[in-house]
Order: C-alpha cells, then structure tokens, then sequence
C-alpha cells in the first residue's frame, strides 16, 4: 500500500457494504483499514493471545464476505463486532482453560459466579430460556448502565477500560457494576430461578 | 458450568443492543479525543497569549507607525508581516498580524465591539472589526479581524 493510499481516510461504512454487494474484494481491504485496530482489541480481549487474535480477525473478513450479501447490515461495524466475538468465543471455548496473556474476559466471568443457580435442564433450551431473561433484564435498564454490561459481560472489556471510556474511578464502575448485579439477579429471581 | 450457562446466554444477546453499544462506544471515544484535544491545546494557547501579549507591551512601546517587521531576528516557523496598531476606548492596542497556517482567534472571540481604523507598520489605515475575547486566562485583551482571520490585540504602555 502506498503512502498515498494510507493517508486516504478509510471509506464509510455505506460504501463498504456497496464494495462487498459489488463482490469487490477491495471490500476486505476497507474493512481491514478502518477496522483492524478495532476488532483485534474485541479479539484480544476475549483470547489474550495475539497470535489467535490475528487468526480470528482473518475469519472474521471470510465469514462478513459470506454473509454480505444477502445480509445488509445497518451497521457494519456492529456487524463484524457480532461475528469476531463469537468466533473468538468459540476459539476460547475450544482451547480450554489456557494460559493467556491478559484474562479480562475469565475476571468478567468470574464476576457473576454464583449468579445462577444449577438448573438441571438441557443446556440449549436453558441457554435460550436465560437469554430472554437477561435481555428482558437489558430493556429495563438505563443506556448508561446497558453500556457498561455489554461492555463487561459481552465484550469482557477490563474495569479500567471501562472507567477510562466514561472518564469514572475505577471503583465507580465497580459500585454501578454491583448495582447492575443486584438488578439481575433480582430480575432473574423474578423469573424462577434459584440465585 | 455456571460460566458457561451464563456465555451461552449471553451469545443471544438482542442485537440492537450490541448496535447501541457500538454507537455509544464512538460517541464516547470522539468525546474523549476532543476533551484530550482540549487539555493540551487550552495551555498551549494560553501560553501563545501570554508569549504575544509580553511581545505586544513591549513593541507597543515604539513609535508609530512602528518600525519594519522583527522577523529578521525571529526564529522559528512565524514570522511578522505587518504590526497593527489602534486605539479603541481610549487606549491603545498593538496586534501582530502572523504568517500562521491556522486561524488562531476565531475560538476565543467574544461580543463585537466595534469598527476601527488601524495603521500598520508601513503607515497604511484600514478598517477592522474588533472583539472582545472569551478567554478568562486573559485580561481586558481584544481580538483585531485582519483579512478574515482573528489576532490578539494587547494594549500598549505608551499613550
């Protein structure tokens, strides 16, 4: 890539999607320039290995070219968010338990240990039946505090991540984070099951 | 297993949340470059006032029309093209208009205060608006309107 073409500010998402609609393959190169250092952190955060980051990232360009089209996304960038998380969730849950160079992700975890109770029902149709309850859980609370849990559950970014990104201590997002909790496992208690 | 119970989960998450997070996630990044942006530019500016204004005492203490530019002896990438002086409410201000590559007032301006007739270094008048300025770092100070950009003006000690 020349000079010139890496002083060219990055394309908008619109014209991206155009590119990948055209089966342009210059649609790639876009994603990758304006989104590399973006979906490498997503990655990084999950994984803690660079080297599996790099690796999801590349699967992440394969799987947005298979699906766009049909698909047309209204946000790319939350798009490619979706499809690098779940693919660098995947790697993790088929790695095992790994030595990683930073665990946020495990620490996030570790945070609603003990939230649920053992429920000895089939893992899908529990999977399922929890998800609509925390996302019923989602609708009720504030933008500011949905932030903060997709943050730190869904994304497993670090508390001082998120206190640097909403200019807070690093203990005010520990208190809203025990604030969040308390709701969720009222709201989950609401819905039967055993905290 | 609990954790587990909790990722499945979670991997369902509605995706017009994960849409807002991103949003929300930009916002707060743009917010955060600005206000950083800020933190370094609000010293930087105060201590280019103070530099011109000390600058300006001293040089508005020549004759008028003042004599030829200080470039000749200015190091760095500025240089002088022409040293505005006027007087407005009685006293008399002198304004450095610089060779820059930004406009350096037009953040800071204040209430219009009026119309002047300046002179500059090679004795020609014309008019300008001028402001006053927003800044609290400085005091009694103007901004001068020179070709459509803004320059401080400070106020001389000579009467």
């Amino acid at each position: 890539m020349g000079l010139l073409e890496r002083l060219r500010p990055p394309l908008d998402d619109g014209a991206i999607i155009e590119l990948y609609f055209a089966r342009d393959e210059r649609a790639i190169d876009e994603t990758d320039k304006k989104y590399h250092k973006y979906l490498f952190t997503v990655s990084y955060n999950i994984l803690g290995i660079k080297e599996d980051s790099d690796e999801c990232i590349n699967d992440t360009y394969a799987l947005t070219w298979s699906k766009i089209p049909p698909e047309r996304p209204s946000s790319l960038k939350a798009f490619i968010t979706v499809i690098i998380r779940n693919i660098s969730i995947n790697k993790r849950r088929t790695q095992g338990r790994q030595k990683r160079e930073q665990d946020s992700f495990e620490q996030s975890f570790e945070e609603l240990e003990g939230l649920i109770g053992e429920v000895m029902v089939e893992r899908e149709l529990e999977a399922s039946r929890l998800s609509g309850a925390i996302n019923g859980f989602l609708e009720t609370l504030d933008k500011r505090k949905r932030y903060i849990f997709i943050s730190r559950y869904y994304m497993g970014e670090s508390i001082d991540r998120i206190a640097q990104e909403l200019s807070l201590s690093r203990s005010s997002v520990n208190k809203e984070i025990a604030a969040i909790k308390d709701e969720l496992k009222a709201a989950l208690e609401k819905e039967g099951y055993k905290i | 297993m609990k954790n587990e119970k909790f990722g499945d989960a979670l991997d369902h998450i509605d995706y017009s949340f994960i849409e807002e997070y991103v949003e929300e996630k930009e916002r707060l990044q743009k917010e955060n470059r600005r206000k950083r942006l800020l933190k370094t530019a609000a010293p930087l500016a105060a201590t280019f006032i103070v530099f011109f204004t000390v600058l300006g005492i001293v040089l508005g203490g020549n004759t008028v029309p003042l004599p030829s530019a200080p470039g000749d002896d200015f190091t760095g990438s500025m240089s002088y093209e022409n040293i505005y002086v006027f007087e407005y409410g009685g006293k008399r201000y002198c304004a450095a208009f610089m060779n820059l590559s930004f406009n350096f007032g037009d953040k800071y301006l204040g209430d219009e205060l009026g119309e002047i007739e300046a002179t500059d270094n090679k004795g020609n008048t014309s008019s300008h608006k001028i402001f006053s300025s927003s800044l609290d770092t400085v005091d009694k100070e103007v901004f001068i309107e020179i070709n459509g950009n803004y320059y401080p003006a400070y106020k001389s000690n000579k009467k």
